[in-house]
């Protein structure tokens, strides 16, 4: 099944979309830094929440983000907790790219605390 | 190598963003490796994010400085602190007394998301600086000028550490 772009969010240097086919996946593009993403970042990450009904994987794939600030990666850290807390708990496939810095060292970091809920696939280029 | 920034600046919040971006080219201009150059514009857009968050706003200008050498890193962020932003210049300078509560950064880093992991309250604060200790591998020091109301963040490369 081809994916299908279900649900697209565009924000000054930032674009997120959710595609759903076999797989739900996640994208974001850009940067993520905005001053307070609390309002739509959390209420986007609910909508997925509502999406993923009997799946338990999702893919993240940030490969073309270039940059998330901490503010918006402290709403991301809560979404973890409710997907991890699901009757059949959902884990989470990170897409990274190795040439951008930021998402090896964050993510690796937040296997720290999420155990094996999270698996990182990082992109060689 | 060596390089020394400095830029002074009445910040808009899409100048930060700008400001990142163009500190990491500046890096890539003075040939520092690409770790070197995303944990600096990371340490760099963190701090300039907090003084204007917490800062006096206005006209009231951000500084902003970088002094890179073979050894050393610092970035240093001053800015005036607003008139009621007493109880946020005190949770700033407690998160920096927090984190160098821990053995290492990546402890308090943890901690901190665990912290936010079991908590409903994303406005938590602190996870910048934190992030500065661990990802960024500084020290985080604060001084607040009572006689000017002006705070300085500086970051520092902690000794023995390098960006790989």
């Amino acid at each position: 099944m081809s994916d299908v772009v279900i649900e697209s969010v565009q924000r000054e240097g930032l674009k997120a979309e959710v595609l759903i086919g076999d797989e739900l996946i996640v994208r974001f593009e850009g940067a993520m830094r905005e001053r307070e993403p609390e309002d739509w970042l959390a209420k986007f990450f609910q909508r997925i929440t509502g999406l993923i009904r009997d799946r338990t994987v999702i893919i993240l794939d940030i490969r073309d983000l270039q940059y998330m600030n901490a503010t918006a990666f402290r709403v991301l850290i809560p979404w973890l907790r409710v997907l991890r807390s699901r009757p059949k708990p959902c884990r989470l496939y990170v897409r990274t790219r190795a040439s951008v810095i930021w998402q090896g060292v964050t993510i690796s970091s937040l296997k720290a605390i999420s155990g094996d809920m999270i698996t990182a696939e990082t992109d060689d280029s | 190598m060596k390089l020394e920034f400095h830029m002074s600046f009445v910040p808009e919040w899409r100048s930060i963003e700008l400001m990142r971006s163009s500190i990491e080219s500046i890096l890539e201009a003075a040939k520092c490796d690409a770790d070197g150059r995303a944990a600096i514009a990371m340490i760099s857009a963190e701090l300039m994010e907090n003084a204007y968050k917490h800062g006096a706003g206005g006209e009231s200008a951000i500084e902003y400085n970088l002094d890179l050498s073979e050894e050393d890193v610092a970035v240093t962020v001053s800015n005036q602190v607003h008139p009621d932003g007493a109880s946020k210049t005190e949770k700033l300078t407690k998160t920096i007394e927090w984190i160098d509560t821990f053995d290492n950064p990546l402890d308090a880093y943890i901690e901190k998301m665990k912290i936010l992991y079991d908590s409903d309250d994303a406005g938590a604060g602190g996870l910048g600086l934190v992030r500065i200790a661990y990802e960024g591998h500084c020290k985080v020091t604060c001084d607040i000028d009572s006689g000017t109301n002006q705070i300085e963040v500086k970051a520092a490369l902690l000794p023995g550490e390098e960006y790989k």
